[in-house]
């Protein structure tokens, strides 16, 4: 018997700011860590395109996944994962609420379902579990029609992600006779720079993108203390990082550029992890820095099975030994698909009039630049707790 | 009237110093800020050789300021544009260049062997903001590298003077100066510290006070649009007297560049006449004849005027009476070439 499980992750971001603080929480590391260990994965396949993924909304669907796994398919989950959401539920449900604590200023949205075929009985402490760690609740839909369904899905999500992403499933996912649960993360997250870029200065300039050729992309540009640094792989390819953060002083973006414009994104990427992350920000010094950057929007809907199987998450994709039992004792259920849909869009907006406001900027020597003329990596960090929202390879903006 | 009778009498002397100094260049022997300008209009590509004591600062191999040559060996820069933490062995003095990014004949690097910034300055946009440069070899003059004239303590630019400030900086806000990067000039009047002061109170920001303090001066337009930017600090503000092209600022702030009652601010040389001839010796400066009167420039900020303008009036007549005293001078310095 052939039981769907279709289930989608979908993550979201509007971004236009920056703030750092560093106060790790090596769980959530971790669960950042897979989704990155993930993005690692599809990039291989895809190296020229633009990719957008969540790594936090990767480890919540996981997550959440794991309370419904049982033998082998929760031992291939918590050996990826490293960790047993049973064994850290508290702690991961204090992460949970501080992403989206209001201190933070900037909204985030975290909103985690299950839809449910009408009638389907699942086991309580699944339920329960998934709602007290995940914020996660339960809804029924009817799969018989898969259009409506489908409908009422995406409305969930256009709302949650207010409107950044809609249409996240087509009709065809669902089989109206098989399919028994949607489960759906979405992440969305507005933020404001914290030091806002002037329209007047976006100004088209030249991106050499991947592929080798020249594009006129609309570029914002700002003179600001930011903090930046720079690295080098094991193997000795140097790129630099900044943090542009955003206004509740929690989130920031974190920038990757490779130096030499002869190093490709693919060099660097296998070397970043949450630990490189941190690095960054215990090196990173304040500079008065000429930023520009593209002003682009990317939108990426990736299918994560394969990237997961490579990763030797295999069993719950194969109906023969998917071992769901957690979720139903009643019926054999394995996920079928696994889509995460992702959004960004980088802005001028932000809170505050930066250009020449404070008293270093005023000063009219010659400021280093640090231009993101090429294929780059980016990081939207929740700083408090290090987990990573968003992540992305930009090619061409 | 009165100070226009004052001036009368050191007038022809100075007529007869310049037509010796001319002698002097044909021997070979050049003079400072003698250069035939044809008329600036604004923010124009400069022509080969026409300001040869504009230098390009070089840190780590990349043009961060401006700066003006004063002497064989000294340049006169930004106290900003030295850091503490940047190291003197990682600048550079490029000399005679018109293009950034070409380096053509008469071109010079020079390293750095010595910066002398002001001592009490402390940020961008406090006082002392001067660096004295000292070249690690000294320079040839030639038809592209001269110096400019340094003016005495005691010299007294009139408000409205029509003085040229020149640089490789930005063009915009954080758009910089594009290839093949040829030295910018732009024709600014000068304005005084109090109307200055008075422009920058204009929709200030109270926790971003910008002062303008005694030893800065201003230049510019209150419409904006027209103004140095980054990457001009350090650079000459060269101001025209009786055919003599005196410093009488170096590029040092603004607020933004270009906004409206934002004009450029800029370190006074004259503030720092004897503290240049104390380190940098043997520096001479050069007394500035006073051909004409300095009229108030309060009617440029509409603030001021929707008050009172007697308050700066009264501030402003004793800066006028100061350099009438001094006139003689000249003859002195003159005599010692």
């Amino acid at each position: 018997m052939n039981w769907h499980f279709p289930f989608f992750l979908l993550t979201t971001v509007t971004l236009p700011s920056l703030g750092s603080q560093f106060n790790p929480l090596s769980l959530e590391e971790l669960g950042s860590d897979t989704g990155i260990q993930v993005f690692n994965q599809i990039v291989k396949s895809r190296p020229h395109d633009n990719i957008v993924v969540s790594p936090h909304g990767i480890a919540s669907v996981l997550g959440m996944l794991q309370l419904g796994a049982d033998g082998r398919t929760k031992k291939q989950l918590t050996t990826v994962m490293r960790y047993g959401v049973n064994g850290v539920g508290k702690v991961l449900k204090k992460i949970n609420k501080a992403i989206i604590s209001k201190k933070n200023k900037d909204v985030v949205t975290v909103a985690n379902a299950v839809f449910v075929k009408n009638g389907f009985k699942m086991e309580v402490p699944f339920v329960t579990r998934n709602k007290d760690v995940f914020q996660c609740e339960v809804r029924n839909v009817n799969f018989e029609d898969p259009v409506s369904a489908c409908d009422s899905i995406n409305t969930w999500v256009k709302n949650e992600t207010r409107g950044m992403i809609d249409n996240l499933l087509s009709p065809d996912l669902i089989d109206g006779m098989f399919t028994r649960l949607v489960l759906v993360n979405a992440v969305y997250f507005k933020g404001l720079w914290k030091s806002r870029f002037q329209p007047e200065s976006t100004k088209k300039r030249t991106f050499v993108a991947a592929d080798g050729k020249s594009y006129q992309v609309p570029m914002l540009a700002q003179l600001s203390l930011f903090r930046c640094g720079s690295t080098s792989t094991p193997n000795d390819l140097w790129y630099n990082f900044i943090e542009l953060p955003y206004h509740g002083e929690s989130i920031s973006m974190l920038i990757a550029l490779p130096t030499e414009s002869s190093t490709p994104l693919s060099a660097l990427i296998p070397h970043i992890s949450t630990k490189t992350i941190d690095s960054w920000m215990s090196t990173m010094v304040p500079k008065r820095v000429q930023v520009v950057l593209p002003k682009f929007t990317a939108v990426a809907q990736t299918d994560l099975k394969e990237p997961l199987k490579a990763l030797g998450i295999t069993e719950m994709f194969d109906p023969s030994k998917a071992n769901f039992a957690k979720i139903t004792r009643s019926e054999n259920l394995h996920v079928s698909q696994i889509l995460q849909k992702a959004k960004i869009e980088v802005s001028e907006d932000g809170t505050k009039a930066s250009a020449a406001t404070t008293a270093i900027l005023i000063a009219r020597s010659s400021p280093p630049w640090f231009i993101v003329d090429r294929p780059f990596l980016f990081f939207i960090r929740h700083n408090p707790t290090g987990a990573v929202l968003f992540m992305g390879q930009i090619n061409k903006p | 009237m009165a100070h226009g009778r004052g001036l009368r009498p050191g007038q022809p002397h100075h007529t007869v110093a310049i037509l010796l100094f001319l002698g002097l260049i044909r021997l070979g022997m050049p003079f400072c800020g003698s250069v035939f300008q044809s008329r600036i209009t604004g923010g124009d590509d400069a022509a080969p050789s026409q300001w040869p004591w504009q230098v390009s600062i070089n840190y780590l191999r990349e043009h961060v300021c401006g700066g003006s040559l004063v002497s064989e060996e000294w340049v006169l820069s930004a106290a900003h544009c030295f850091p503490s933490e940047h190291k003197v062995e990682d600048y550079e003095v490029r000399l005679g260049a018109h293009q950034l990014d070409s380096f053509t004949e008469g071109n010079e690097i020079r390293d750095v062997a010595q910066v002398i910034s002001y001592p009490t300055y402390r940020e961008e946009g406090s006082e002392g903001d001067i660096a004295l440069v000292r070249l690690g070899r000294p320079i040839t003059f030639s038809r592209f590298i001269k110096p400019i004239c340094l003016p005495a303590a005691n010299a007294s630019f009139p408000n409205g003077l029509k003085c040229t400030v020149t640089g490789w900086g930005h063009v915009a806000p954080s758009v910089s100066l594009s290839a093949p990067k040829t030295l910018q000039q732009l024709e600014v009047p000068l304005i005084s510290r109090e109307t200055c002061n008075c422009l920058y109170a204009i929709n200030a920001k109270p926790e971003e006070p910008h002062t303008i303090q005694q030893d800065m001066v201003c230049a510019g337009y209150v419409m904006g649009g027209k103004d140095a930017c980054q990457g001009d600090s350090g650079g000459p503000l060269s101001c025209p007297v009786e055919g003599i092209w005196y410093l009488a600022g170096i590029v040092s702030w603004g607020d933004a560049c270009g906004a409206p009652n934002r004009p450029g601010v800029y370190t006074l040389t004259s503030s720092y006449a004897s503290w240049i001839q104390e380190h940098g010796a043997p520096l001479q400066t050069h007394v500035v004849p006073q051909v004409q009167e300095s009229q108030p420039d309060t009617h440029l900020c509409n603030k001021s005027l929707s008050f009172s303008s007697s308050p700066s009036q009264g501030l402003l007549r004793p800066l006028l009476l100061l350099p009438l005293s001094l006139t003689l001078v000249p003859l002195q310095l003159l005599a010692e070439h």
